[in-house]
């Protein structure tokens, strides 16, 4: 098993024809996913990466039914793409596109309350199922299937880690991006709660960075509703307070989001965490033999 | 993008806040005769981003034309923590009966517009948070509906609030919530909102900040000449905070460069930068515009470039690396070792394009904990 995406998944992706697009799609591919149908629209009746592309997200999944999309159109078309995809009852949306405006994403935030479809982003690396399925930019070599699950707020880093994870010899069986934006769609406790139900992963890694409280939710949430290890890391340990470091939502302000403020909230809960991306590997490992 | 006090309150008097009726000046003579224009009584109010200027003197109140024109010298040779007073807010000093605060933030934990209120204004509102947390009453908004007069009223009597301010205070507050989503705002504040011995209530303060990623829609607001390294930087699309360590950092994605920062830290230095190329930044013109932009700080000794491909290529990241390296040489501009780390994509191949350069410049690590190590080997610990 694995959550949210595996071989079986039909993909469709929603601004094929772009630069990004067309890039990430044909990379996808090369992994092995199922990506069915792009869509762009004004490039209906075309062809994109050996897929056919659609002027709709409705007319594509009227011929090709799909469990999951990725979005790369621009900005300020981000919003309406993502109404599009959950009109048809998409269940799973990466939202790749960085800077997608925040008032965008607040609008589609209270649509999504009123609907189960997860959606990863805005400024997400994606999602991949080792040796399945990629919906993102993902490294594809640096992922084997094994125990772990991987939940984290950055793209890069979390490629970092899920590396040591491997060459530890223990592997991935999902890993996935929550987006560095500082609205997004699910957190992670929305996607601890599937790990936490998934047989196959048997250790959680959750990759934090300073800014928001999302930690500490999920701190909280991992004390009385997980019963899997969990080890985690936090990017930012030494980063100065008032400055966005990247990530619009990496930014500590008026001590809310500040690094030690997480790690008490995790370390409370029983979640220890390491201080690198080597140690991670380290701790799943144990983690693993004691379980 | 922040707004100085006298744009935003540009933005409020267009979006119906009533605001102190103000000129801004930037010369002590135009400040003199704003005194005079005003017919005297006013502030003088530096316009600078940075909080707690009226502590560290950036208001003054003059009583003469004369003194105006002597207290706005002060002003204008004034550093407030490091910004220099380039204009000055000449506004009609209030008769303040009571203050309190109002301000909405965009929150990132409930995913929807914050609205706060507190009956007692003019304090920073982190400081207010820290201290009294009680004191601040919430109100959370839906975007599809906006602000609901209701949800307000209900917390302003709970703060105990004189009945005949309720419907002024909401109506400012509708009024404020409307220009903060019309613009696209990620936080906008009046702190303190006034209300007047003769029972008006006005904005005396104004704190505006728009979201980066909604600029493009928004045509009214300034435009700024980028004039610090970081707002160069960003017109570059590069993720810049310069930092007073001495090794320079070049990463990609806003994660794994913070942990390059946090390794630097754990071996005992500092780094002299945060530098994010972006995770998807894929042509090598990015790296060298990065590494251009990392080796205009003269307190870096040494450069440590860090990159994790997902979606670039290693090899293209690489050639950019050497270009850069090669155009610098020939400048002779090139005095600090650069420790490169690539993973990910093509990574094999991207060292191998490092391997064939012979700068004696350029040094390559397989695991980053050793790059870590040789940067700091080559440049130093920070004193």
């Amino acid at each position: 098993m694995s959550i949210l995406a595996n071989k079986d998944t039909r993909v469709i992706a929603q601004g094929i024809t772009g630069r990004l697009g067309s890039f990430a799609t044909g990379r996808m591919i090369e992994y092995g996913t199922k990506v069915v149908a792009g869509v762009t629209p004004g490039k209906g009746g075309t062809e994109s990466n050996g897929v056919p592309v659609y002027d709709t997200v409705r007319e594509a999944v009227t011929e090709h039914p799909a469990d999951a999309t990725i979005t790369f159109v621009p900005p300020p078309f981000v919003k309406e793409a993502i109404f599009e995809a959950l009109e048809v009852g998409i269940k799973l949306i990466v939202v790749a596109v960085e800077r997608m405006p925040v008032k965008d994403m607040m609008i589609v935030h209270q649509a999504l309350r009123q609907s189960d479809t997860v959606l990863l982003g805005p400024n997400s690396p994606g999602i991949i199922t080792a040796d399945e399925c990629s919906i993102g930019y993902f490294p594809g070599d640096v992922y084997r299937r094994g125990p772990v699950g991987i939940v984290s707020r950055s793209g890069t880093f979390s490629y970092q880690v899920a590396d040591y994870i491997t060459k530890a010899g223990l592997g991935e069986t999902t890993a996935l991006g929550l987006g560095g934006d500082p609205v997004t769609g699910v957190n992670f406790i929305d996607i601890l709660k599937l790990y936490e139900a998934d047989p196959e992963t048997k250790v959680i890694v959750l990759i934090g960075e300073i800014g928001r409280t999302s930690e500490e939710q999920a701190a909280e949430y991992i004390q009385s509703e997980v019963s899997k290890p969990v080890v985690a890391i936090i990017a930012g340990r030494t980063a100065p307070p008032g400055k966005t470091m990247g990530h619009a939502g990496a930014i500590i302000t008026g001590g809310r989001g500040s690094y030690d403020s997480k790690v008490k909230a995790l370390e409370k809960a029983g979640v220890p965490v390491v201080r690198t991306a080597k140690e991670v590997a380290t701790l799943a490992k144990q983690a693993l033999g004691s379980s | 993008m922040k707004l100085f006090e006298f744009e935003a309150k540009e933005f409020f008097k267009k979006g119906g806040i009533p605001v102190p009726e103000g000129i801004v000046a930037e010369t002590p003579q135009a400040v003199a005769k704003a005194y005079d224009e005003l017919g005297g009584n006013v502030a003088l109010k530096s316009q600078v981003f940075v909080g707690g200027r009226g502590r560290a003197g950036g208001i003054k109140f003059p009583k003469s034309e004369k003194e105006a024109h002597e207290m706005a010298e002060e002003l204008f040779n004034m550093k407030i923590k490091d910004e220099p007073v380039e204009k000055v807010l000449v506004e009609r000093a209030l008769d303040i009966k009571q203050e309190y605060y109002l301000g909405i933030i965009t929150d990132p934990d409930e995913s929807c517009p914050l609205l706060m209120f507190s009956a007692e204004g003019g304090v920073e509102i982190e400081e207010l948070a820290a201290q009294k947390p009680d004191a601040i009453r919430k109100v959370f908004i839906d975007p599809r509906y906006g602000l609901l007069g209701y949800q307000l009223q209900y917390e302003l009597k709970e703060a105990g609030i004189p009945k005949e301010l309720h419907n002024g205070i909401i109506g400012i507050a509708r009024r404020l919530y409307q220009t903060y989503w019309d613009k696209d705002g990620e936080l906008i504040e009046i702190n303190p909102l006034v209300v007047t011995a003769d029972g008006n209530i006005l904005a005396a303060d104004a704190k505006f900040n728009i979201d980066n990623s909604g600029l493009y829609r928004q045509p009214e607001m300034p435009k700024r000449p980028a004039k610090t390294v970081e707002e160069r930087a960003a017109e570059l699309t590069l993720s810049y905070v310069l930092l007073d360590g001495n090794i320079g950092i070049i990463s990609n994605g806003a994660g794994l460069t913070m942990s390059a920062m946090d390794y630097l830290r754990q071996q005992g230095t500092s780094p002299a930068n945060f530098l994010d190329l972006g995770g998807q930044a894929t042509q090598a013109v990015t790296i060298k515009n990065g590494i251009n932009v990392v080796l205009e700080n003269p307190n870096v000794t040494a450069l440590l470039i860090y990159i994790f491909a997902g979606g670039p290529r290693c090899d293209v990241i690489a050639s950019g690396i050497v270009e850069a390296i090669d155009e610098m040489e020939k400048g002779n501009r090139l005095h600090v070792p650069l420790v490169v780390t690539l993973h990910g994509r093509y990574a094999e191949e991207g060292m191998k394009v490092l391997s064939a350069c012979k700068s004696p410049h350029l040094y390559q690590e397989v695991e980053v904990e050793d790059a870590v190590l040789k940067a700091i080997e080559l440049g130093g610990k920070s004193k």
